[in-house]
């Protein structure tokens, strides 16, 4: 299927209407697909921008920092922070790395960074399958076009 | 219209071969499945090992073991990475092996399903001719 929506072998020129609706609808998934995934891609980003964000925040104060604590959403404590210079950085599976405020933010650089190329990657995908979606609709209308045109025809040619 | 010709013993046939095509179909979604989130397990792991490697040693690295946060050595942590990693790796081997397998006998059945249908065609035209 994949294949086909690519357009390897076979030129779309020469598929049939069953095969170019196929194709269409195909291309329509990949789409929405796509679209989900770089929707997911900017929450991620987001949440990487606040976390270093806070992270430089972090390092621009050094003395004992007070703070509310949530105990819940709607229940806070005073808490002190004593140590703003050491952060613990949750870097996947279950792993919690201890870092400084700017090594942190680098680490949340670097991944926005990650981010930054898949996003451009998706995009670059995306608009492939936009063009292909946008031919095949074109294509699909004129042949569903001619073929009416061409039964029209017949249906005249009789009584003519 | 070919229903009325053919006998319940190879309709019983060509159900049989369609049911097990689907089942094959399940199978190799699930499968497949099954590859991707080990691949994604793989792929975040590996960041994670990296980000181990990057950090000098005597860094202080906890495990988050349900609610709490256990300490764990530098070494000790990098090594638990790459054994999970090895061990994801060989799962994922497995599990590509497991879809080629399907694939493969998905293939056969096609083929079967063709060539059973082809000589039904061949059956037909000759009771066409003897009538």
């Amino acid at each position: 299927m994949a294949a086909a929506a690519g357009g390897g072998s076979v030129p779309v020129t020469q598929l049939t209407v069953e095969q170019l609706g196929h194709v269409r609808q195909t291309t329509e998934r990949e789409i929405e697909m796509l679209m989900t995934k770089i929707s997911e891609l900017n929450v991620a980003h987001q949440k990487l921008t606040a976390s270093r964000e806070c992270a430089t925040f972090m390092g621009e104060s050094s003395s004992p920092q007070t703070v509310l604590v949530p105990l819940t959403t709607s229940i806070y404590v005073p808490g002190v922070i004593q140590n703003p210079s050491e952060l613990m950085v949750d870097v996947g599976t279950g792993y919690f790395i201890s870092k400084n405020p700017s090594d942190a933010a680098s680490y949340f650089s670097r991944r926005m960074a990650m981010m930054k190329e898949q996003l451009d990657k998706a995009y670059g995908v995306l608009n492939q399958k936009r063009q292909l979606f946008e031919a095949v609709s074109h294509l699909l209308q004129n042949k569903l076009e001619a073929a009416q045109a061409a039964q029209a025809q017949a249906g005249a040619q009789p009584s003519a | 219209m070919a229903d009325a010709v053919v006998p319940d013993a190879t309709k019983a046939k060509l159900e049989a071969i369609m049911q097990t095509m689907i089942a094959l179909q399940k199978e190799a979604s699930k499968a497949m499945s099954a590859v991707m989130g080990l691949k994604n397990q793989f792929l975040e792991n590996q960041l994670v090992a990296k980000e181990l490697d990057d950090v000098p040693d005597g860094t202080f690295v906890y495990k988050l073991v349900g609610p709490v946060l256990l300490a764990e050595e530098l070494e000790e942590a990098r090594t638990n990475v790459r054994t999970r990693l090895n061990k994801i790796s060989e799962q994922l081997q497995a599990g590509n092996n497991r879809v080629h397998a399907i694939e493969t006998e998905m293939e056969q059945k096609r083929s079967s399903l063709i060539a059973f249908q082809t000589e039904l065609q061949k059956q037909e035209m000759s009771q066409m001719q003897s009538m």
